[in-house]
Formats: C-alpha cells, sequence, structure tokens
C-alpha cells in the first residue's frame, strides 16, 4: 500500500501531465476544476486514473467536486476509499 | 438599442441575485452596476468599435466583462478557454484586438500578445461615475456586439458577426415560447462563450430570473442535487449531456425533481430513444427539443413538448420571428418527405463571417441563411433533420446518413453512445466506421452482435465494416462529439 504522500505525488504528476502546467503552478490546496485548471474530461482522466492506479471504483454518489477539488481532496478520497 | 440596455430594461434595479450557486453568489443591482461602470471605462481608455477578447470560464467576471463590452459599444470575442496557441493567434491577428479579458489561468498557460486584464484587476478601475451621457446616447442597434468564432473541425474558425438587433430578437422569442418569468431558475452547464449558453445568460437577464453555473457537469452527483438544492425549474443541455445523466448514473432516473418544470436539448440531434426515455422517466417535465446554429444568434426552431411524441424526430417549426423552409437543389420548396436543404429568415440572422465575404456569400442569399443542414419536411410542416450536409457518408455512390445509423446502434441496451465516422475504403471510396461506448449492462456486445443488430433495422450498405469501443466519447468544450472529418 502507497503511502500518503506517494499516493499525493502520483495524483499531482497526473494533473501536470494532463494540464501542461509546472510544479508551482499547481499547488496541493489549488482549487484545479474552480481554476478551470481541470475540466469535465479532465475529470473523468482522474477517475480513470485512479481506478488503474490506486483500484479505487467512484460510485455515483461521490461524483461531487468536494471530493475532487484538489490534490488534497482526491488523496483524501482515495485514502478513504482504501480504508473500506 | 444596445442589448445591454434592453437586458436590464425591466431588471436593473433588483435587489435579489442573478447568480447563485456553490461557486458565487452576485446580485443584479451589482452585476449591473458593474458593468455599467466597465462600459464608461472602456468608452473612456479606447472608444467604441474595438474588437475585445473574452476568455475566461463562465463566472462573474465573464458576466461583467462580457456586458460591459457591449455596453460601451465594441465587440466582445469570447473564446474557449482551451483554445490553442495556433487558433488564438490566428484570431488575434484576424481581427486586430489589441486589448483582451482574460482569466490568469489561461494567460499562463498562452503567449498572449496583447494587453490582458484579469479577474485580479478589472475591477479596479471602476470607481469613477458612468458618463451617463455618452452611455445612453442613440445607439445604432445593427452595430455588430460579438464575434463568435465557430469550431471548424476542418478548417481555420470562421468568425459569427452578431449585432445587438440580432441578440434582442432572439432573446425576445426564447422567453416567448419557454414562456420565462422571473421565478425561472436555470442550472448553467453550457458554457458562455458558445451561443446556447449565451442565450441562457441574454434571456435570464432580460425576464428577471437567476442562474446556478456549474462548470463541472461531470459531477454528476452535484449536478442532479443541485437540481433540488436550489430549485431550478431548467436545465439546458446538448445530447451528451442527457445520453450521459440517462446511461451513466442511475442517480439521476432515481430522483425525483418537484421544481423541475422544462429541459431543453439543441447542440445536434439527440437520438429518439433517449428522448423516449426521458419522457417516460419524467412525464411532468417539458422536454423542448431545439435546433438552431450560431449563424442565427442561437435558435431557430423548437417542438413544442405537448407534440413531441406525435413528431418524435422532428426538429419542429420556427420559433417566433424566424421562417424556415426546405428547398432542394432548384432552389424550390421540397414536397413532404423530398429531403432539401434547410433556409431561414429572421432578424436574428448574423451580418456574416468576419473579414471572409465569399464564405459569407455561400451561408447568406437574398436574405436567407443556408444552414448546410439537411432535412425533410411534413405536411404539418414539421421539419426532421436528416443530416448534416458535410457529415454525409458516400458508400460506393450510395448517400448514408450517419445519424440513421447511430439511432439504431443507440436502441441497444447497454449502449451509451454512438458516434458514426467515414473511413477510407478501397473499393468504396468510404466506409463506416462506428465507435461505440457501453456501460455496465452491455460488457457482452460484441462486434459481431452489432452487425447483427444493424443488418435487421439497416440496408446492407449502412452496416458499419469498422467497429471500436471506447471508454467515452471524446466531446469538444462545446459537449459535441468530436468528429473525424
Amino acid at each position: 500500500m502507497k503511502n500518503k504522500s506517494q499516493i499525493r505525488e502520483e495524483i499531482k504528476q497526473f494533473i501536470l501531465e494532463y494540464s501542461y502546467l509546472s510544479d508551482d503552478q499547481v499547488k496541493n490546496d489549488t482549487l484545479i476544476f474552480a481554476q478551470g485548471i481541470m475540466d469535465s474530461m479532465g475529470f473523468i482522466s482522474i477517475i480513470s486514473f485512479i481506478e488503474e492506479n490506486f483500484s479505487v471504483t467512484t460510485l455515483d454518489h461521490e461524483m461531487i467536486e468536494t471530493n475532487f477539488e484538489s490534490i488534497n481532496a482526491i488523496t483524501e478520497f482515495v485514502i478513504k476509499k482504501n480504508e473500506l | 438599442m444596445n442589448c445591454v440596455d434592453y437586458f436590464f430594461e425591466n431588471t436593473s434595479e433588483f435587489h435579489k441575485d442573478l447568480i447563485i450557486g456553490t461557486q458565487e453568489t452576485i446580485s443584479y443591482k451589482s452585476i449591473f452596476a458593474s458593468s455599467y461602470l466597465l462600459a464608461s471605462f472602456l468608452q473612456q481608455k479606447i472608444g467604441t468599435g474595438n474588437n475585445i477578447l473574452l476568455i475566461t470560464q463562465n463566472n462573474s467576471f465573464f458576466i461583467i466583462a462580457y456586458l460591459g463590452i457591449l455596453k460601451s459599444g465594441n465587440i466582445c470575442i469570447p473564446l474557449n478557454p482551451t483554445v490553442e496557441q495556433n487558433n488564438l493567434n490566428f484570431i488575434i491577428k484576424k481581427t486586430k484586438c489589441k486589448i483582451g479579458f482574460i482569466s490568469n489561468v489561461v494567460a499562463k498557460r498562452l503567449d498572449i500578445s496583447i494587453d490582458i486584464i484579469s479577474e485580479s484587476d478589472y475591477l479596479l478601475n471602476l470607481n469613477g461615475d458612468i458618463l451617463e451621457k455618452r452611455l445612453n446616447g442613440d445607439f445604432d442597434g445593427n452595430q455588430i456586439a460579438e464575434v463568435i468564432f465557430t469550431s471548424g473541425s476542418t478548417a481555420l474558425p470562421k468568425g459569427v458577426m452578431l449585432t445587438h438587433n440580432n441578440i434582442i430578437s432572439n432573446t425576445n422569442s426564447i422567453i416567448q415560447y419557454l414562456n420565462l418569468t422571473e421565478n425561472d431558475i436555470m442550472q448553467v452547464v453550457l458554457p458562455f462563450f458558445y451561443c446556447y449558453g449565451l442565450s441562457l445568460l441574454h434571456t435570464h437577464i432580460r425576464a428577471g430570473g437567476q442562474l446556478v453555473i456549474n462548470n463541472n457537469f461531470m459531477f454528476l452527483a452535484s449536478t442532479i442535487n443541485n437540481i433540488n438544492k436550489f430549485k431550478c425549474t431548467g436545465f439546458a443541455g446538448v445530447p451528451s449531456h442527457f445520453q450521459i445523466l440517462l446511461r451513466k448514473t442511475e442517480l439521476f432516473k432515481n430522483t425525483k425533481f418537484p421544481s423541475l418544470r422544462y429541459v431543453t436539448q439543441a447542440g445536434g440531434k439527440l437520438h429518439n430513444a433517449f428522448i423516449t426515455e426521458f419522457i417516460e422517466t419524467f412525464p411532468s417535465i417539458d422536454f423542448f427539443v431545439m435546433y438552431g446554429q450560431t449563424e442565427a444568434t442561437a435558435r431557430l426552431s423548437y417542438l413544442k413538448p405537448e407534440k413531441l411524441k406525435e413528431k418524435l424526430g422532428s426538429l419542429g417549426k420556427g420559433i417566433p420571428g424566424v421562417e424556415l423552409k426546405v428547398i432542394n437543389s432548384k432552389g424550390r420548396i421540397v414536397d413532404p418527405g423530398e429531403t432539401g436543404e434547410i433556409i431561414a429568415r429572421g432578424e436574428n440572422i448574423m451580418l456574416g463571417y468576419y473579414d471572409d465575404p465569399i464564405e459569407t456569400s455561400y451561408a447568406l442569399q437574398d436574405g436567407w441563411l443556408y444552414t448546410g443542414d439537411l432535412g425533410t419536411i411534413d405536411k404539418e410542416g414539421y421539419i426532421f433533420l436528416t443530416a448534416r450536409r458535410k457529415e454525409i457518408i458516400k458508400v460506393g455512390g450510395k448517400r448514408v446518413s450517419p445519424k440513421e445509423i447511430e439511432e439504431v446502434i443507440n436502441m441497444i441496451p447497454g449502449v451509451v453512445d454512438c458516434s458514426i465516422e467515414s473511413i477510407s475504403d478501397e473499393l468504396l471510396g468510404e466506409g463506416i466506421m462506428s465507435i461505440i461506448v457501453i456501460n455496465e449492462n452491455g460488457k457482452e456486445i460484441t462486434t459481431e452482435y452489432i452487425k447483427q443488430f444493424c443488418s435487421m433495422r439497416l440496408s446492407a450498405y449502412k452496416i458499419p465494416t469498422s467497429i471500436i469501443f471506447k471508454d467515452s466519447m471524446e466531446l469538444n468544450s462545446a459537449g459535441k462529439k468530436i468528429k473525424i472529418l
């Protein structure tokens, strides 16, 4: 099982690759959707990414902004799902 | 009349909020004051008649900048925040833009050669008085209000020039047939840089309604919950939105929406299977099928909900103030059942394409807009879209409508979405490729099954020769499927 900082780093790298932004432009608490860094297609990509890399399946009712609004939020969501 | 004056004619003093939702809340009065101050500022600094870029996602920055630009007598060019560098360079060069309202995120991503006003500083200089005289002087409604560049998958984008009168006319018509009032609350998932999204902004300010801004439709649980949370009376979507809501989640169909009075669907043909599924699931919600183009400001036709079952598959009749005809290659009105091109006339029809007299002369002839869409018309005057002229696939010389095949494949349980595209074929010139998205219930579907299913419903030459399964359909930012043309 990967630890929290590894999970966070992998998610961050994925978002940087998707958005073509550099490391200093996206912080862990940056609101990636509210600021337009990620879009709807980006959201679908995140869902697939966490499923493939962390075996996390996102259920219908979990598709809410608070679970995905930032790198920190996604990290917490992945950890919470793995604990279940 | 300036269209911004028209929007706020009855609503400028409203204390209620125009924008509500989880992102931000802002009142009519505040948006009105900021927009008019910005207009006054722009007039003082740069005058009138200049092209001004606007690039940001849906938010109060977009709305105030948009209204401020239009009110000042300048011309707004709204662009997709994901615009590619090449297209941006092309548009700046073509329109000779020198200034743009551009969000920080976009400005960081792109190399922009013009002056930028961002969301951090656009309100900073607006502490002066509104120059009442200049703002309220005579205004010619035939002036260009905005240039909207249409996404050209095959060629360079074309700039559709819309006047203040175009916008006023289309807004009036839409309010009339949707019966919009100040009690209406719309959840906006469509971008404002797209004509369908802009029409929501225009109509709701004029009617005194409210907008719930949701820039992330794909947070499906939030999107669905917002409807009840904010007591939305309306939802507007393109086909993909309805397909995803109906087939990608059980939550939508299992939720009751007591406040939702109506939904509208435009931006392409939604297959009958989905419309039927929607109206059977939600019999008390009015479903408005609509049709339009950027070249017509937004809207050209609608089908009355009470006629939906009887005329399923039709895009309806012209909206108030718009005349629609279907004509054949000789320019004569088609007989019932005969296919021809849909043409339109009305005060909402564009002035032309920006700096493009040749394309304009193809699209506008004798006061009619040639839509490039093919359709039939029945005895009662209801128009049925059969294909876009350029989307027709010629298989062995025979014309094939992708829509017809998509309709059949979408009937298969487990299929979420289907897109038919042309591929090169050694023998036939063009062949048919089908890209199919399936859900959990469609895991057993094979290419053989698809072909077999089609063979029972279509002529042999219409059966796809190539079938590809994908996890999701590629959409452009307006929600339309990206076609490989």
